[in-house]
């Protein structure tokens, strides 16, 4: 039957040519395991597209539903996690083999004539992935989504002249918000796969153009003699490594499926501004001293990665020896090393002062619990439910946000949520726009009490154990009677 | 200068043939060497081109050793080769479709490897594909079969009604959670106070009287309430029907069916007669299970 059918398309559209011209591409020196990344890249995009297609039977892209539908997701629609934790996993899998494959064409040299098209294209295409990235990342809309994003986009915004223009475009306005996601959802799962699917036929068209550029080493006939076609033995390994792929993606999402954390709260004083993986290593660098202030900005977040983008691309050109051996290139290879140890580094940094800044110390939250009520008398102006009445047996005042669920961001990234607060306890209006909280120097808080203060808060619901409470409250209230002494 | 098709071949010593093919490397996309048709018995073999290869105008190309050498050259067995579209080299070759040849890969030729390759990537692309079939199915039909909601509504107070046999139509909102949210709907329902007599014609069938949940466990019985009321939705194809005062019936106006007040089918293209609702008083208030029955059937469906 299916013979049938295959004779008949054969006969109007010459298939068979057709398929000869797909498959029968020559491998010199044969079909190998080197050769499957590109493949699997392919792979994963089309399973991000079945996956991508299959969560907006179900996501709303609007802020007051994109969580609502991404929880229904996650907890209640059978294999929701699945289909979750697949597209979640595979969006790392996706940046990681991006640069495996660019690794390998840098260290095997084959972005070399005639193939500086197909290197150029595939540029192109990382940076297409990088924007699936981050655009994916607020869809959502949990308070990591939200802050990751928000902070993403005034990067945007650190650009010279175009800057304010770009960050309102991404936005839709001055703030994020309904708009913000909309823009988003459109450019993740309309503009960029549309692009994404152009350039990679055009990258697979270039390099079926050019050629696979085979092993950097081997005597040409010797590669002629060995040569295979694509089709079966890369097909064969190409899926073998795909199965690895969809094993490990399967396998990542059950034991850790994605997470969702508390609905975005623009409002919410605590945010955690830490970005996908991907983007720390260029997050840390934002950090060091010589990139602080607006110029600083631009340059470590727009000017050092365009360079570095742009000296790829220029690649092919200022490198134009035939030497492919990577180690005959030792400019190139050591740049390579350069660059992964740097990176290496920066993520480094990264991840351990995330661990560093933030961690639950009950002493640090006692001592922070007293500057709240006494020194700092926050509760003058905030309201904590549940605790105010049970230490000062009424509630707090109502003039500055309530801090009840400060507790309630998320603690595993919490970097963000130290610095942050401390950053907001120094000069609460340049976070908060209008904000008449007196800053900390005002009020006569030291730096440790800060961060004694921002432990309480970042740990309060759970209050002090029986005990330590009444010897609390003890000690309150002779604070207090000295206070009124005078 | 290249190496053209019909050039005339000569060694140092005398001449002895012409190019009848091109032979290309695709691993260097350069010709390697050249098949010649021998002048004396009509063989051709294949030699390669280097640096004892001169090509001069002519065209004329010259092998520079004596002609003893071509013995010891392979001859041209057309099987070995496949042709190479033109596409795969380089322009600079200058020449054309059907004139060059590559080697043909020597695994290739083992038809049983292929085979064996062939069916083992299927074999993992359904590894891959068969588990995923049926948690998407189970993903995609999560919210189409629901249990049913048998909450009492309530339509409004009983002595609002009018006098017996008179039907009015009520409205009333419900807030169903549709998956992530809550969701408001107006419905309507026809409800009557029925006189004995009509209330003895309409609950004379059991599906008019008789509620049942999917599994066949009964959920209530309409027994001893003056009340009847009618779903909204004309059991034809739903459209919402009218109450005709002066010839006591219900009209549809989608396609014209026509009800009487005891809900039977006097005409029209409706399956079934009106659908009754489950309904009771509670403190003063008519109440109804909002259910529905799919349109267009013989039988009385519950769907929602
Ligand atoms: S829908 Fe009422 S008659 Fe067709």
């Amino acid at each position: 039957m299916l013979d049938i059918v295959y004779k008949w398309i054969d006969e109007r559209i010459n298939l068979k040519g057709l398929q000869n011209k797909m498959l029968n591409e020559p491998i010199p020196g044969g079909a190998r395991y080197a050769y499957v990344f590109g493949s699997a890249l392919l792979f994963i995009f089309a399973m991000q597209i079945v996956t991508g297609i299959l969560m907006m039977f179900y996501y709303a892209p609007t802020v007051d539903h994109a969580w609502q539908s991404i929880r229904y997701i996650m907890e209640d629609v059978d294999y929701g996690w699945l289909i979750r934790g697949i597209h979640h996993w595979g969006s790392s899998a996706m940046v990681v083999l991006l640069v495996v494959h660019a690794t390998q064409v840098f260290l095997w040299g084959a972005y070399k004539k005639p193939r500086e098209m197909v290197w150029i294209v595939g540029l192109l295409l990382a940076q297409v992935v990088i924007g699936l990235g981050f655009t994916g990342y607020l869809l959502p809309w949990d308070q990591k989504a939200y802050w990751g994003s928000v902070v993403g986009i005034e990067v945007a915004g650190v650009v010279p002249v175009i800057g304010d223009f770009l960050a309102r475009f991404l936005k839709g306005g001055t703030s994020a918000g309904v708009l913000t996601l909309n823009r988003f959802f459109v450019i993740h799962v309309m503009i960029l796969p549309l692009s994404l699917m152009g350039l990679a036929g055009l990258h697979l068209f270039l390099f079926r153009k050019a050629g696979p550029a085979g092993p950097y080493k081997g005597e040409p006939a010797e590669l002629e003699r060995k040569k295979e076609f694509f089709f079966p033995k890369q097909v064969y390994k190409d899926s073998v490594f795909m199965l690895m792929v969809f094993a490990a993606l399967v396998g990542l999402s059950y034991v850790w499926p994605p997470e969702l954390m508390s609905k975005a709260n623009p409002a919410a004083s605590a945010f955690d501004p830490e970005p996908e993986w991907y983007f720390l290593a260029i997050f840390q660098l934002l950090r060091l001293p010589i990139f602080a202030g607006q110029w600083g900005e631009f340059v470590g977040a727009i000017v050092v990665p365009g360079l570095f983008f742009g000296l790829l691309f220029s690649l092919p050109f200022l490198d134009t020896r035939k030497e492919r051996h990577p180690l005959k290139r030792p400019i190139a290879t050591g740049g390579l090393v350069v660059f992964f140890v740097s990176m290496l580094v920066l993520m480094g940094i990264a991840v351990s002062t995330r661990e560093a800044l933030f961690h639950h110390d009950e002493k640090l939250s006692a001592l922070g619990m007293e500057i709240y009520y006494t020194k700092g008398n926050c509760a003058a102006c905030h309201v904590i439910a549940g605790l105010d009445e049970e230490i000062r047996g009424a509630p707090g005042g109502a003039i500055g946000p309530a801090l009840t669920d400060e507790a309630d961001v998320d603690k595993r990234q919490v970097g963000g949520f130290l610095e942050w607060q401390i950053m907001h306890l120094k000069d609460p209006a340049k976070l908060s726009p209008g904000s008449i909280m007196p800053p900390a120097a005002a009020v006569g808080l030291t730096e440790n009490e800060m961060i004694a203060l921002v432990h309480f808060l970042g740990d309060h619901t759970k209050g002090l154990p029986g005990k330590g409470m009444e010897a609390f409250k003890k000690k309150l209230e002779t604070a207090s009677a000295a206070g009124a002494k005078p | 200068m290249d190496i053209q098709l019909k050039s005339r071949v000569k060694c140092i010593d005398r001449p002895v043939g012409e190019v009848s093919r091109l032979i290309l490397s695709q691993t260097t996309r350069e010709i390697t060497d050249m098949v010649v048709r021998l002048d004396a018995n009509g063989r051709e073999i294949v030699v390669p081109v280097d640096g004892n290869t001169s090509v001069r105008p002519g065209p004329e190309v010259v092998l520079l050793y004596p002609v003893d050498r071509l013995e010891g050259m392979p001859g041209f067995r057309r099987g070995d080769w496949e042709e190479v579209e033109v596409a795969e080299f380089a322009p600079h070759l200058h020449v054309h479709q059907g004139e060059v040849l590559a080697k043909f890969p020597e695994a290739e030729r083992d038809l049983s490897r292929r085979r064996f390759f062939f069916w083992a990537s299927n074999a993992i692309g359904a590894l891959i594909t068969l588990p995923l079939v049926w948690p998407v199915f189970k993903y995609l039909i999560f919210p189409l079969y629901k249990g049913f909601d048998n909450a009492w509504v309530r339509l409004g107070k009983a002595d609002r009604l009018p006098a017996a046999d008179s039907p009015v139509l009520l409205e009333f909102t419900r807030t169903p959670k549709e998956a992530y949210m809550v969701n408001t709907v107006k419905k309507t329902a026809w409800a009557v106070k029925a006189s004995p007599d009509l209330l003895k014609d309409v609950y004379k069938g059991d599906p008019e009287r008789v509620f049942k949940e999917a599994d066949g466990q009964p959920i209530w019985e309409n027994k001893g309430v003056e009340y009847i009321v009618y779903s909204g939705k004309c059991p034809h194809l739903g459209c919402a029907y009218r109450w005709d005062e002066t010839d006591k019936r219900f009209i549809c106006p989608c396609h014209l069916s026509i009800f009487k007040l005891n809900g039977e089918l006097v005409s029209g293209p409706a399956p079934r007669r009106l659908d009754t609702l489950p309904v009771r008083l509670a403190d003063g208030q008519v109440e109804i299970i909002d259910a529905e029955y799919k349109a267009g059937e013989h039988g009385k469906k519950r769907i929602v």
